[in-house]
């Protein structure tokens, strides 16, 4: 096969993580799949032909072996779970210990401060914070807004259809396209036309 | 490549499997809808006649000021928590068969907190005020006391209902999006606003997954805490009956076992009303119908244990009122609660009653019965049977807190209903997942 | 949702939400300032403690004579007012209501501005055995014509003195 080089750019590094994925709107062509193999396979193809933007739909999650072959790979939303986390045991224990400052009173046999008791409201806000922050997180990272999804996204997709977004010079389209139907595409579609 | 043919055929059979589950609803949706909003609104009606006229018109008085509303609220509290050992837990520990119901029993758990959550604000006496439960600077000057049990219940549910509600939305977005992609219209439009947009792209999907994890991670510990901490309510109390250690994993094994029957008593007729027959199987009845003979023998030796450390203790107010439970003015109710808790789920040890739904279903609806029962039995009992001989009494249920416990009961339905019929019962993206394994 | 069904009906939003939230703003203040400068209750006289206690220099337990007795202050019999005004202006039209009282055996049936809820337990006594000025609750009376309540008896309002003053901060201390 001809190595065909989707875009002009210089050849991509190893798959890492980068900052920010683009955004919705920049694919030029859609290839759909009708298995898991064949999307696999053409995500090596386009791989190796030298893409460097390049993004997977998939049914279900999508698999582990894929991640390797991907721009982008893994998710740091577990950090930000994290943050939450600590952000809910503090502000959870300070809301008590504070409160129990400005009043300073002793109950139930009690001392204003008592940390014991207080462990319960921190551990509870703990879990809200984390699970909050968690929520925010994928909200941003997957950009998710209560909108349509854009012209060129194929309901298939959601049912029993693979797809494979690349990005690419207008010139090359063809030769892309073509490349994309010999790894076993059951149909091409021109993203700019959608 | 044949078998990867076969894998996304099952796909599409079971996308249309559940979307059909969607369809326009007949009339005898409506005509079930109708009914349960007519008992709700009779309930709401009983509780404006409450707050209009007062308290007084709840049976809840001296010695027992804890009466049904409470029992309604840890009742359904509890059925709660078998949801999200479902969806959380057995996720964790990557149990296959807890795919198919999952959904249900996520529901399940949101709607019955929903429920839950009523009772306290029934319960207060002076409800316009409820917001004095919430920690703000207010000219009292005065804060919650966080180290009341009853404020730990505030930011336990609180939080039970956020975690487990994102929880049930976040296993949902890709399937609203499924069905999205189905329909076309005003559906098309709703479907898409609730499904955020989702494209089942690979960038949405590697945050999806860590979103997911972590939050069954985070709603796990969730299963253990939250009904710990409302048998603290009792426990952190000096009365007889209430005071022991044993009551917050007693309390979370009740929990468990109630839910379990809870889900079985929705899933029989939802599967059949919805024909998923084929996603939801008897297998999946059978998992379950021994979880509950596990949470059954557990809740036996619970209240084994419970009589036993109160002979055991040498006190006399323990001995005396564990006797009159078992055998004074609630003793019916109590041997109740004992046939239907430890007993009843004692015949699943029969395989061929495990297997047979309208024994499930029978036993189900039993030890939800039952554990009703141990609620009221738990509550009740104790305070009107305390130290003091003299402030003995008992009490029984007024018209206007049946009428309320009732409607209660046609809340949960009616939102589980929506459910079924609005949103996809069974997880649609993850039945697929597995098919994929 | 389609973009354009939101970007159509954004701005309405906006200008809808904006305009209640200006509205409601101007009323909340509207609210306070008139709280403030409302004068205070009306009395079936117009007695002026500025002229009683501030210009004739009248001590406040000449009226309110159990202040430092009892829980209730007391408010002045009509025979306390006739003591002076049986020789001052005593045919002033609000004397004469006075009079009218004093012939049908009846007080003035003044309005009250301070008050506690009644689950509340105060007592004037040991606030002015302790020597607090009547003004540090009430305000520059000396100088109302109509009396207006000053602070309002919040439970901050009287938790705030106690924790500076060593008061009682224990629920059981004003909730009996
Ligand atoms: C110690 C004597 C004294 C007592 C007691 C007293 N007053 Fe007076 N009062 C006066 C004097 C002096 C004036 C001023 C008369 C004048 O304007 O010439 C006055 C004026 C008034 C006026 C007219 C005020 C005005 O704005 O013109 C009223 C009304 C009045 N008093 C009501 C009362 C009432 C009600 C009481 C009983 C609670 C009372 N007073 C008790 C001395 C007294
Ligand atoms: C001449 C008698 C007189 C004197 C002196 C007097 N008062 Fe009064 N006070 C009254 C009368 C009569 C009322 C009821 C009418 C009113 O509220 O204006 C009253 C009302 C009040 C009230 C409001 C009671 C309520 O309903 O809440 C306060 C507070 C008060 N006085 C404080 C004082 C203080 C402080 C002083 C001393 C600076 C003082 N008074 C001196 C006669 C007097
Ligand atoms: C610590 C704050 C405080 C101080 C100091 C104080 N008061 Fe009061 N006063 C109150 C409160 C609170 C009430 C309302 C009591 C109630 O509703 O029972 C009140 C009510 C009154 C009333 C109306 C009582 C009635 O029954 O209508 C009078 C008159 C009064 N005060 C006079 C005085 C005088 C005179 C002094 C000074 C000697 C004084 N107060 C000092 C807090 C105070
Ligand atoms: C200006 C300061 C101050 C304010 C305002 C004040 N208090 Fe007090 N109060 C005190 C102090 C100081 C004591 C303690 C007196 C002592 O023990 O000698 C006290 C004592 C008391 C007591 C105990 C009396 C007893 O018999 O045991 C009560 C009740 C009380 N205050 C109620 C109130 C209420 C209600 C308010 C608000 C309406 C209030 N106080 C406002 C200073 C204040
Ligand atoms: C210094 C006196 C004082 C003490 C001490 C005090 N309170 Fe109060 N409290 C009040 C007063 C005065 C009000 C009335 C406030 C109002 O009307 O806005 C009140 C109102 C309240 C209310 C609102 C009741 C209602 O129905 O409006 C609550 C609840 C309350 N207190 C609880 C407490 C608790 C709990 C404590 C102990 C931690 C406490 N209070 C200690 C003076 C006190």
């Amino acid at each position: 096969m001809t190595p065909t080089r989707p875009d002009n750019e210089a050849a991509p590094g190893p798959a890492g993580e980068c900052p920010a994925p683009p955004r919705t709107g920049h694919w030029q062509l859609c290839a759909e799949f009708d298995s898991a193999e064949a999307l696999h396979h053409a995500v090596l193809q386009v791989r190796d032909a030298g893409a460097r933007e390049y993004e997977v739909c998939s049914p279900v999650l999508t698999h582990e072996s894929l991640e390797a072959h991907m721009p982008r790979a893994g998710s740091r939303l577990h950090y930000i779970s994290a943050f939450g986390g600590i952000t809910g045991v503090s502000v959870g224990l300070a809301m008590c210990v504070l409160s129990s400052l400005l009043y300073g009173l002793w109950t139930g046999g009690k001392p204003p401060v008592n940390l014991v008791p207080f462990v319960v409201v921190g551990f509870e806000c703990t879990i809200l914070f984390a699970a909050l922050f968690t929520v925010a997180g994928l909200v941003y990272f997957a950009r998710l807004k209560p909108l349509a999804p854009p012209p060129d996204y194929r309901p298939g997709f959601s049912n029993d259809r693979y797809g494979l977004y690349v990005q690419c010079e207008p010139a090359r389209k063809p030769a892309v396209a073509e490349l994309l139907r010999a790894a076993g595409a059951t149909e091409v579609i021109d993203c700019d036309a959608a | 490549m044949a078998t990867a043919e076969k894998e996304t055929v099952i796909y599409a059979k079971i996308n249309e499997e559940v979307i059909q589950s969607l369809e326009r609803p007949t009339w005898r949706y409506w005509l079930l809808i109708g009914s349960l909003l007519g008992v709700i609104g009779l309930g709401a009606l009983a509780y404006f006649y409450q707050v209009m006229v007062g308290m007084g018109v709840a049976n809840i008085n001296h010695p027992v000021g804890w009466g049904v509303y409470i029992v309604n609220f840890v009742f359904w509290v509890g059925i709660a928590h078998s949801g999200t050992l479902i969806s959380a837990i057995l996720y964790l520990f990557r149990v296959r068969w807890r795919t198919a119901i999952y959904r249900a029993a996520e529901a399940m758990t949101v709607f019955a907190v929903m429920t839950a959550g009523l009772f306290p604000l029934i319960h207060l006496g002076r409800v316009w005020v409820m917001y004095w439960l919430l920690p703000y600077p207010n000219t009292r000057h005065l804060w919650p006391n966080f180290k009341s049990p009853l404020v730990w219940d505030v930011v336990a549910v609180t939080t039970y209902f956020t975690v487990s509600f994102l929880f049930f939305y976040l296993g949902l977005i890709p399937d609203i999006a499924a069905v999205r992609d189905r329909s076309t219209g005003l559906r098309r439009q709703i479907y898409g606003a609730l499904a955020l947009g989702w494209q089942n792209r690979y960038e949405q999907w590697r945050h999806y997954a860590r979103a997911y994890v972590a939050l069954a991670c985070l709603a796990t510990p969730l299963v253990i805490s939250v009904h710990s901490v409302v048998s603290w309510d009792f426990a952190m109390s000096i009365l007889p009956g209430w005071h022991t250690t044993i009551f917050p994993p007693y309390f979370v094994a009740g929990a468990i076992h109630s839910g379990l029957a809870m889900v079985i008593t929705l899933l029989v007729p939802i599967r059949v009303w919805l024909r998923l027959q084929r996603l939801v199987t008897l297998e999946h009845f059978e998992n379950m119908a021994k979880m509950l003979i596990f949470t059954g023998l557990i809740m036996t030796y619970s209240y084994a244990t419970e009589a036993f450390t109160s002979y055991y203790s040498g006190n006399h107010f323990e001995t005396s009122f564990s006797t009159w439970r078992a055998t004074g003015t609630y003793a019916p109710l109590f041997w109740g609660m004992v046939v239907c808790n430890c007993l009843a789920p004692m015949l699943l040890f029969w395989k061929r009653v495990r297997t047979s739904i309208p024994w499930l279903l029978a036993i189900s609806i039993a030890i939800n019965i039952g554990m009703w029962l141990e609620r009221f039995v738990l509550i009740v009992t104790s305070t009107a049977h305390d130290f003091l001989p003299s402030s003995w009494g008992t009490y029984t249920p007024s018209p206007v807190e049946i009428i309320i416990t009732i409607a209660s009961f046609a809340w949960f339905a009616f939102l589980f209903l929506l459910f079924a019929k609005h949103l996809p019962a069974v997880a649609i993206s993850e039945m697929k997942e597995q098919v994929a394994e | 949702m389609d973009p354009e069904f939101i970007a159509r009906w954004l701005p309405w939003l906006r200008r809808i939400l904006g305009t209640s939230g200006a509205l409601l703003g101007v009323a909340g203040v509207a609210v306070l300032v008139g709280m403030r400068l409302h004068p205070g209750p009306t009395q079936p006289i117009p007695f002026s403690h500025r002229l009683h206690a501030e210009l004739k220099g009248i001590s406040c337990l000449f009226c309110h004579s159990e202040v430092d007795r009892s829980a209730h202050p007391g408010m002045p019999p009509v025979e306390k007012c006739l003591l002076c005004h049986n020789v001052i202006i005593p045919e002033f039209e609000p004397i004469q209501v006075l009079h009218q009282a004093k012939r049908e055996g009846k007080g003035v049936p003044w309005n009250r501005v301070n008050v506690v809820p009644d689950f509340v337990f105060f007592n004037h006594q040991i606030h002015v055995a302790r020597g607090f000025d009547c003004g540090q609750c009430h305000g520059d009376i000396r100088n109302m014509d109509r009396v207006k309540q000053e602070h309002r008896f919040t439970m901050g309002f009287c938790v705030d003195c106690h924790k500076a003053n060593q008061g009682p901060t224990n629920c059981q201390a004003c909730h009996r």
